[in-house]
């Protein structure tokens, strides 16, 4: 958690360089796949709603950072009762833009720490542990400052809650509406 | 007057115990009752092998020094009631003895005679008191018996009490003026006599009855007690005197003078010889006979007070009951053998004895069976005999002797679900014969318990009938165990969370009827805890959180509609 805030406070601090025009602000939604087997038979897919902000610091560099909001009903594996899962990624990193006309193609990386809450006849489990996610994806403007983000990101974070481990993680494709000013 | 009047009431408690079912007494007598039980016990036992007439037993009375209540004097335990004796008059002490209501209730035997969860009791307390009598009046033993009595009680030697001699009568001398009381009695009777001597004034007799529902003088001028244990019946008093060694009847009667407290009337008599009145206390009496002509030759009572009366009859239509002979031809005598209920008032059997021509019936006699012998003449060529020694008349006339025993009863039921061996129904037996009954549940049934005058849960069960005896065998479904019960321990897991369970599931008994639960326990080593109850329509449970390499035995039971738990099915865990 500590690392995560210095990362956080650096990403904050390296925005006070920001050009005021490279300042971008989209809400998104994207699919998340998991990779996890177990999470996979347990929960499947879903969809994560979240936001970001980027803003540029240096040419074509960006700092970004943003939060997500998971949540999902799944089955045990045995007993098939009800089990409810939330994940909340929050984080933040670097991304490289190429400005080419319509659409602008950027690739980033960064960190996340992931606060997860699962509920089911088993117990009750909040834990949280740190991640990363690699993402790729092109701005596409529409007018004005208007633009649409669509990405693919890849994110993987391996957390042991209980003598096993699992990666809450896995690629999320979506798209997200933002205002560039 | 009032000696006489006395005298009922002395007769009234008695008959009050002819309907009482054991005793009790004042306030010590419940630590005494065992040396008297046992005294008692042998002094019956002594007196049946004498004489089967166990109601002609005499009474003796305890001086009471010390070992009872000090208002005492004297006191007398009969079977069925305590009569005490003080300075005030007599009290009738009666415990009537009943079984508590259970469903599962036994018999009332004498074992439970200090049984005090199984056994309740009503007890009631009737008074004679003298009005106007001598206050401490002398009063002494008069007739002593053989029997000497101890009471050991507590552990201070002091207050032990031994070789009490007893007396068969108490007289109370000079109860008034020239008036003595005489107390005496059999086991079933007590009977006072007042005797006025010379001097003495009948008139001064008066008595009261306390503590009684009410009392009153009939149409027959017999006096008429109501207690809470039924009603007494004193006949007019006999009086008499003798004169020259001949009795001279005296005439006598009750009469009231306030509210239950009553005098004697008598003619005049001769005031120079003593004058006895006598009241005659009558349970029951009674005529038995047809539309023709009867003779009651002889009598017998057994230990039950149940009287037994032979003679002969002339009539057709002589009331039987039970008989063994129900009728009888026209024209000659037949003897007749009737058994009376203790309380006089039903007819337990009664038959003809006889055959086509005269028979009579001189004489009877009773074991501590209750079997009747009678014995009389016949002339009938076919006088019902039966494994005769002699199976035919020789002369004109020849004796004959006849044993009658009415059987005692076993009834015998079943409830749904079974039957038993013998068949449900009523049976008739001699007293003492052992009768074993099986009781056979019927296909997915089995035997519950006995119920009725007998419980318990023997199969076969063996009755000893002494009594009119009633018995139900009860049944139960049977519950059967569920099918395929199985298990097997598997891994549960969510994404972050994971347990082994031990799983079961099982499929229900098709002969099973009214299955409202299941209950499944955990059995560890002798001992097993239950771990969960289950509706009738779960057929699969899983227990949580076991350990991944321990091994666990679980049991599972059906349950019906009576909380009734059925056979469990076990299974193994690994």
């Amino acid at each position: 958690m500590r690392k995560f805030i210095i990362i956080i406070v650096t990403v904050i601090s390296l925005s006070g360089l920001a050009n005021a025009t490279d300042f971008i602000v989209e809400l998104k939604a994207h699919y998340l796949s998991p990779s996890e087997e177990a999470f996979k038979d347990i929960y499947g897919g879903g969809m994560m709603y979240g936001g970001e902000v980027s803003i540029g610091v240096w040419k074509e560099l960006e700092v970004w950072f943003g939060g997500s909001y998971f949540s999902k009903k799944g089955e045990l594996t045995f007993t098939k009762e009800e089990t409810k899962l939330e994940i909340y990624p929050l984080g933040g990193g670097l991304k490289y833009r190429l400005t080419t006309g319509v659409f602008n193609l950027y690739a980033g990386a960064g960190l996340n720490y992931y606060q997860y809450k699962e509920s089911n006849p088993i117990g009750d489990v909040s834990k949280g542990g740190l991640g990363y996610v690699g993402k790729i994806g092109s701005y596409v403007k529409v007018t004005g400052g208007l633009l649409i983000d669509l990405y693919v990101n890849y994110s993987y974070c391996k957390i042991k809650p209980s003598d096993f481990k699992i990666n809450i993680g896995g690629v999320e494709t979506g798209v997200g509406i933002g205002y560039s000013f | 007057m009032a000696k006489l009047a006395l005298k009922i009431l002395f007769l009234f408690v008695l008959l009050i115990l002819f309907s009482i079912q054991g005793s009790t007494s004042l306030e010590q007598t419940n630590q005494i009752q065992p040396n008297q039980r046992q005294i008692k016990k042998e002094e019956l036992s002594r007196n049946l092998k004498l004489n089967p007439d166990f109601g002609k037993i005499p009474l003796y009375f305890i001086p009471n020094q010390g070992q009872v209540d000090e208002k005492a004097l004297f006191y007398a335990k009969a079977s069925r009631y305590t009569l005490w004796l003080t300075k005030e008059g007599l009290v009738f002490d009666s415990t009537r003895r009943t079984k508590k209501e259970s469903t599962h209730s036994k018999r009332l035997s004498p074992e439970d005679i200090n049984n005090h969860e199984d056994v309740k009791y009503d007890r009631d307390v009737s008074r004679l008191v003298f009005l106007n009598a001598k206050g401490s009046p002398e009063v002494i033993p008069v007739d002593d018996t053989e029997h000497n009595v101890n009471y050991f009680i507590g552990n201070d030697k002091s207050k032990w009490r031994t070789n009490i001699q007893t007396s068969q009568t108490v007289l109370y001398k000079e109860l008034y003026p020239n008036i003595d009381l005489k107390v005496y009695g059999i086991e079933r009777q007590i009977e006072y006599d007042f005797v006025v001597k010379p001097g003495g004034e009948v008139s001064d007799i008066s008595f009261e009855y306390k503590d009684v529902k009410k009392t009153r003088i009939d149409k027959e001028d017999n006096l008429v007690i109501e207690t809470r244990f039924g009603e007494l019946k004193h006949a007019e008093p006999v009086s008499y005197q003798v004169i020259e060694r001949r009795r001279i009847e005296v005439e006598a009667e009750f009469r009231e003078i306030g509210e239950r407290t009553y005098k004697f009337s008598v003619e005049e008599y001769n005031r120079d010889y003593d004058l006895i009145i006598d009241p005659l206390v009558l349970v029951y009496s009674t005529y038995l006979g047809g539309s023709s002509y009867e003779w009651g030759h002889d009598i017998a009572v057994d230990s039950e007070g149940a009287a037994y009366i032979t003679g002969r009859t002339h009539s057709t239509d002589f009331p039987t009951q039970n008989a063994y002979q129900g009728t009888k031809k026209p024209v000659y005598q037949d003897a007749f053998v009737t058994k009376f209920s203790t309380d006089g008032t039903s007819l337990v059997y009664s038959t003809y004895l006889g055959g086509s021509d005269d028979d009579d019936g001189y004489g009877i006699a009773v074991d501590d069976d209750g079997a009747a012998y009678i014995t009389g003449g016949t002339k009938s060529t076919d006088f019902p005999a039966k494994n005769a020694y002699q199976g035919a008349k020789a002369g004109a006339t020849s004796a004959y002797i006849a044993k009658c025993f009415f059987p005692y009863s076993l009834t015998i039921s079943a409830g749904s679900g079974g039957t038993t061996n013998p068949a449900p129904g009523i049976y008739f037996y001699d007293k003492k014969t052992e009768v074993t009954v099986r009781a056979i549940p019927n296909t997915h049934y089995r035997f519950a318990c006995w119920s009725g005058d007998i419980s318990g849960t023997d199969n076969p069960i063996t009755i000893t009938v002494d009594t009119n005896i009633s018995i139900t065998a009860s049944f139960s479904r049977f519950i059967y165990s569920p099918l395929n019960f199985i298990g097997q321990k598997v891994f549960n897991r969510s994404l972050s969370q994971a347990e082994y369970i031990n799983f079961f599931s099982w499929q229900s008994n098709p002969n099973n009827v009214d299955i409202v639960k299941y209950r499944i326990y955990l059995i560890e080593g002798e001992s097993k805890s239950l771990l969960v109850e289950l509706n009738a329509n779960t057929f699969q449970y899983w227990h949580r959180r076991v350990e991944k390499d321990k091994q666990y035995t679980y049991a599972i039971c059906a349950v019906n509609d009576e909380s009734r738990e059925g056979d469990p099915a076990l299974i193994t865990v690994q």
